[in-house]
């Protein structure tokens, strides 16, 4: 890994796009006995007293969101909450029961079987947790499939597929075979396969979850390199806080079928909707999440000094900076302009994670 | 659950008892009465007759339909046979004439051997060598080439056709489950009963051999064709859809080839069921090797059916390595040559040595005078086993027979098959829930009712023994070979030798040392059905988790104690499957052995043969498939209960 991804290991906190990528608006997704013959029989979902009545079970419950362009919303539940699935309705790899897709403008509750292959094929890309590699292919020849499978002449796709296995550093294993690699590079493998097409949108479904606690932080570092480079439109599926609040612009908590919150990291762990959100975020760190301009006191005319932070900074990187001064620091906005102040007593509390009491 | 099961059990056979002493003979709880049994053998034979003089519309009856499919099956066959062994000639009698000679001996063992070094290196080259070699000496090389002419038609025909009916089947996850369900019936059936249908569609010769081949081989590959589908699917889960395969794509690019582990081992299966039907297609006319034992076994010529038998072992086993190693696509010598490059070398000889063959007449026949046999030695065996050994092989026979198998062959034929069907019933239920309970109950009515009771028991008599010594043997050697690495480096070469050689073979050395009846087939079935009960023992004990056998130590097991209170009970779910599996290959050798005088329902498929009545040997086929589904649901549901206790009752309910 490079010093690159160690200095700034984190997700870029760029604004998203306008324009979301991604729409979902009421979405369901029953299961059970005739569920799906049920869900076509009605235009609306069923209310909760007729679901047990039919002992039918909704792992998606009434799920709206938007994924903005090049923002990377991570879906984060336990398992059983119904993420998995939800990230199986938007890509249509299953059928929703109710509710709307649309990506990139296609309608695809509508889509005809031509256009969700063709939409495949051109603008998504998948990441499995247990890698979905093909063990007579080599790593090459695996990378190579969806292109071979869209009809590319060899030399073309080979190609494209030695340049995506370089962007995730395995050219030396190209002509390897998976079961000669570890699980860390056979996901590397699987990240490779899923950009090779040169999707528009990446969802990745719990693609670190199999790994070791080390292999799985390079993994993360290497994800957010890569997306520095690609800029995808993401939807990631994990079941770990910390890797959420590493990865995300946005984090979408599940429960039950129900997104029980969406908001950036910084907001889940101020403002941690009820008691489930706060259990995961009580143990997060928060100088690594906050921001100075969540926690700093407005001041438009506070004084630009030498020591002054900025506002979309994070506590952590800039606590000694701040501690170091006797008097409160000023607080500029990336413009440069003055937009108030922090002081040392604020960062201790952060520092001593006595927000939440405080 | 398991006291209230004997008590049940205990309590019927008791009833079975007082009935016995308190019916009069002929009581219709007793002995099924004439008048209620059912004619499946007439009803089955009003279908084919039926089906064969059935007129299609302008084209004939369904027979003359399934006659013109014969040179279809000839017509390959023949251009091979003349290839290998017979050369292509033209005009008959004296105007006979040769246009193309066949191919010579040595053309075709250079070839064979060189191919095999290119695909397999030097041990591959050194066994095709060998099995060439052993043709050539005894004096087997004609009959060789006509079993292969006929399985290099056989073969490929059951693995393209299995390939694509398991591809269908998976692809229809409705029928899925009926359809694996009836494929594992389908190989209970003895293949004796499909030999008489088949030759009344396509009489007697090459066609209907291939044809009993293929029904031979079929199923298996289709099962092993749709497990591995499924397992593939598996693995490579959603993939095939997200990167937006098509159908065809999703098969042919993603699935089939993840899958190819499986196919190989259906390769596999195809290879050696098709040669050890070998021998049951030649009494459809398929000549042959098969033909050569089948004749031996009638005249009693030990040593002659023991060189055939060995040689389609022996060319099964190279086939089948030959094809294993091609099927990886590797290439392990003479690795400097293209493919191209190597068929035109390998054309090059053949053809050369072929035409100098015109000319050296001892190329084109093997000299006569290198040809070995065995059979005066064996002659020589035969005869001091007969003045040394006759004497003690009688006395065991002799005392095992009073004993044991009459007393039991009295009883089980004397049993009430009411007390029969309600026994199996329960035996069901306690396995496997109601539902199957009622299933197998049915399955015993139907025996009964198609008034075949009595030789169904006395199947089950000898099955029965068979098995259970098989058992008695086997597992406890399988235990000892699990445990010990020098006992499984002897015991296992050798069941994997027994398991080979094709079914027919057993008879051989039991005619030979026990004579006719009962006892040769106990000891053939034995012979045939040990294999499994071993090996699975074997691997059972082999394969305990090393952790539990860690805690046993560390709770201060006794050796014995550890077999007894970890060991055993870990592997006894595999121990089960491969009792499962004695059973059926009992089942399927005591079919076999009725060529050497038993009266079950063996023999009745083997008269009806002669007969040519396909109803009457279809019902009787059915009958022993009855009798292995009941036994395979019973023990294989045991299996499943020790595998997995806290599911039983979902799993077995879930089962039929």
């Amino acid at each position: 890994m490079s010093t690159f991804a160690k200095t700034e290991g984190r997700a870029p906190r760029s604004p998203p796009g306008p324009d979301p990528i991604i729409t979902v608006r009421h979405l369901w997704k029953l299961y059970g006995a005739r569920a799906d013959s049920f869900a076509k029989s009605r235009a609306t979902p069923p209310g909760d007293a007729e679901i047990s009545e039919r002992h039918l079970f909704a792992a998606v419950r009434d799920v709206s969101f938007d994924v903005h362009e090049g923002e990377t919303l991570v879906v984060m539940g336990l398992s059983g909450s119904g993420k998995s699935t939800l990230l199986r309705c938007v890509s249509n790899l299953i059928t929703p029961s109710f509710g709307e897709v649309v990506v990139e403008g296609c309608d695809l509750m509508r889509a005809s079987r031509a256009e969700l292959v063709q939409l495949r094929r051109y603008k998504m890309g998948m990441v499995f947790q247990h890698y979905a590699l093909l063990p007579h292919r080599t790593v090459l020849e695996n990378v190579a499939l969806p292109l071979e499978i869209r009809g590319e002449p060899k030399a073309s796709r080979e190609a494209r597929a030695l340049e995506m296995i370089d962007l995730v550093s395995l050219s030396d294993k190209a002509a390897s075979y998976p079961a000669g690699l570890s699980g860390g590079q056979q996901q590397r493998v699987g990240i490779a396969r899923s950009l090779a097409v040169d999707p528009d949108i990446w969802f990745l479904d719990e693609p670190f979850s199999a790994l070791d606690p080390l292999i799985r932080r390079e993994l993360q570092d290497e994800f957010i390199r890569l997306q520095k480079i690609v800029r995808k439109t993401i939807l990631f599926v994990t079941h770990d806080f910390d890797e959420a609040i590493r990865l995300a612009n946005r984090i979408a908590i599940m429960q039950n079928g129900r997104i029980v919150q969406i908001g950036t990291p910084e907001e889940l762990v101020l403002h941690p909707a009820d008691d489930y959100v706060a259990s995961f975020t009580e143990h997060v760190n928060l100088t690594q999440v906050v921001t100075v301009g969540s926690v700093m006191v407005a001041d438009r005319g506070a004084v630009a000094g030498p020591g002054a932070v900025r506002s979309s900074a994070r506590l952590g990187d800039v606590a000694e900076q701040i501690m170091g001064q006797s008097m409160p620091v000023c607080v500029i906005d990336d413009g440069g302009r003055p937009v108030g102040t922090i002081s040392q007593q604020t960062v201790l509390k952060m520092l001593l994670d006595r927000a939440k009491t405080g | 659950m398991r006291y209230r099961g004997i008590a049940l059990l205990t309590a019927l056979a008791l009833v079975a008892l007082a009935m016995q002493r308190g019916l009069a003979e002929g009581h219709w709880a007793l002995t099924w009465p004439q008048g209620w049994q059912l004619p499946f053998a007439d009803w089955l034979n009003a279908v084919f007759r039926f089906l064969s003089e059935f007129e299609f519309a302008g084209s004939g009856t369904g027979r003359d339909l399934t006659r013109l499919a014969v040179p279809l099956f000839e017509m390959p066959t023949d251009l091979l046979s003349n290839l290998f062994f017979e050369g292509f000639t033209s005009g008959f009698g004296a105007n006979k004439q040769v246009l193309f000679p066949p191919l010579s001996w040595l053309a075709l063992t250079v070839g064979v051997v060189l191919s095999c070094y290119r695909v397999g290196g030097v041990k591959l080259a050194t066994l095709g060598a060998a099995t060439a070699a052993y043709l050539l000496v005894f004096g087997l090389w004609s009959s060789a080439m006509l079993t292969m002419a006929q399985l290099a038609v056989a073969v490929p025909i059951g693995l393209v056709v299995g390939l694509l009916m398991g591809v269908w089947v998976w692809r229809s996850p409705r029928i899925r489950p009926g359809v694996l369900l009836a494929l594992d019936q389908l190989q209970t059936i003895p293949i004796f009963a499909y030999l008489v249908p088949v030759v009344v569609f396509f009489g007697l010769g090459v066609a209907p051999a291939i044809i009993v081949t293929v029904i031979f081989a079929l199923p298996t590959m289709v099962r092993t064709t749709v497990v591995g589908l499924e397992e593939a699917a598996r693995t490579t889960g959603e993939l095939a859809v997200s990167i937006g395969c098509n159908k065809r794509q999703a098969l042919w690019k993603v699935v089939l080839p993840t899958a190819q582990d499986m196919l190989r081992v259906g390769l596999n299966q195809v290879v050696m069921l098709s040669f050890s039907s070998v021998i049951i297609a030649s009494l459809v006319g398929a000549g042959g090797l098969g033909y050569d034992v089948l004749v031996a076994l009638r005249r009693l010529a030990i040593g002659r059916g023991l060189e055939a038998g060995f040689a389609i072992t022996l060319m099964a086993i190279t086939l089948n390595s030959f094809l294993q190693h091609y099927s990886t696509g590797r290439v392990a010598g003479l690795a400097a040559l293209g493919s191209r490059q190597f068929l035109a070398l390998i054309g090059a000889l053949v053809l050369g040595l072929t035409l100098l063959s015109l000319v050296l007449p001892w190329l084109a026949v093997f000299p006569e005078q290198l040809v070995l046999s065995t059979g005066p030695f064996f002659d020589n065996v035969i005869e001091w086993v007969n003045l040394n050994l006759y004497s003690i092989t009688d006395g065991v026979k002799t005392a095992l027979l009073i004993y044991l198998f009459l007393p039991l062959k009295h009883l089980l034929t004397s049993l009430p098959w009411l007390v029969v069907v309600l026994a199996v019933t329960i035996a069901g239920y306690l396995v496997g829930g109601v539902k199957r309970g009622l299933f197998l109950g049915g399955l015993t009515l139907l025996i009964a009712a198609s008034g075949l009771w009595h030789k169904a028991m006395l199947t089950v008599y000898l099955c029965a023994v068979a098995v259970s010594f098989s058992a008695l043997v086997g597992i406890p050697t399988g235990i000892w070979a699990g445990r010990s690495r020098n006992v499984a480096r002897i015991v296992m070469p050798i069941i994997d030798t027994l398991q080979t050689l094709p079914a027919f073979v057993y008879l051989i050395p039991a005619i030979m040392l026990f004579g006719t009846g009962d006892f040769p087939s106990f000891v053939a079935i034995v012979a045939y059905s040990i294999s499994p009960a071993i090996r699975y023992a074997e691997l059972g004990i082999r394969t305990v988790p090393e952790h539990l056998r860690e805690a046993g130590v560390q709770f201060g097991c006794r050796p014995f104690q550890r077999l007894w209170m970890i060991e055993l009970p870990a592997a006894a779910p595999q121990i089960l499957l491969g009792l499962n599996r004695t059973i059926m290959l009992g089942l399927s050798m005591l079919i076999v052995t009725a060529l050497i005088g038993t009266d079950d329902l063996g023999q009745e498929t083997v008269t009806a043969l002669a007969k040519v009545d396909a109803g009457r040997g279809l019902a009787a086929g059915f009958a022993v498939a009855f009798i292995a589904i009941i036994a395979d649901r019973l023990v294989g549901g045991l299996a499943e209960r020790k595998s997995q206790p806290q599911r039983a009752g979902m799993t077995a309910a879930g089962a039929d």
